[in-house]
């Protein structure tokens, strides 16, 4: 199919020139670049998670001190975060019902 | 694919008060090799801790992937609180942006909050909520 675009100049030089080193035609090396495009995973995608082994014994040696008590932590801060949100969110529900 | 790992979970591992089994279930999540973190995670458990505290949770948050903020974080987390407001919800901020990084992933969020549930049923939000076992003892 025959069609027309209007695209920035160096975005068009910068194709030419991949299109001249890789020996091709430009409308092949436009349409490749495309199919690349298309077939590329949009914003996020299934991200897949991958851990080095050491990491992951490392971790599992810290999770095991944690669940023995060896190594604890209260995180006080944290419930007086969650206090400090709930009251704004009371503020919040007062000033509406006024 | 990965699992993200809510605020919550982290916070049951780390207090010695917990249950034993509770611990039990969140280690077994902790484990696996498909756990990660997001940074409104780390943000929210660091908060607050102490020194004492960031020095032992820090070094295990590093040992597990960290799921990139999307660009458009803030605005993802904006049209998911109105989609929740719409639906009668008000879900915490924080709780939508974790929400936000999770959908961006498409990672399951592993949670014991069950608000979770109500992003869930406004946004493609994949979600398990965890029955929290306190009633088993300790």
């Amino acid at each position: 199919m025959k069609t027309t675009f209007n695209l920035p100049d160096d975005l068009v030089k910068e194709v030419k020139l991949r299109a001249v080193h890789e020996g091709k035609k430009l409308q092949d090396a436009v349409a490749e670049l495309l199919r690349r495009g298309l077939e590329a995973p949009g914003g996020g995608g299934r991200t897949v998670v991958r851990v080095a082994p050491g990491l992951l014994a490392k971790r599992r040696a810290m999770t095991r001190k944690f669940v023995s008590g060896e190594w604890g932590a209260e995180l006080a801060g944290y419930d007086d975060a969650l206090e400090a949100d709930r009251r704004a969110h009371r503020r919040a529900k007062a000033r509406r019902g006024r | 694919m990965g699992q993200l790992l809510d605020s919550g979970l982290w916070i049951v591992l780390a207090r010695p008060r917990s249950p034993r089994k509770a611990k039990a279930l969140v280690a077994r999540h902790v484990d696996a090799a498909g756990a990660c973190v997001a940074e409104p995670v780390v943000f929210e458990v660091l908060r607050g801790a102490n020194d004492a505290e960031s020095g032992l949770l820090s070094p295990y948050f590093e040992t597990l992937p960290l799921l990139e903020s999307p660009l458009g974080l803030w605005s993802d987390g904006v049209a998911l609180g109105k989609a929740c407001r719409a639906a009668g919800y008000c879900p915490g901020s924080i709780d939508l942006l974790i929400a936000a990084v999770a959908i961006d992933h498409d990672a399951e969020l592993v949670t014991f909050d069950t608000d979770f549930e109500q992003i869930a049923e406004v946004s493609s939000l994949r979600v398990r909520v965890l029955a929290y076992p306190e009633a088993q003892g300790t």
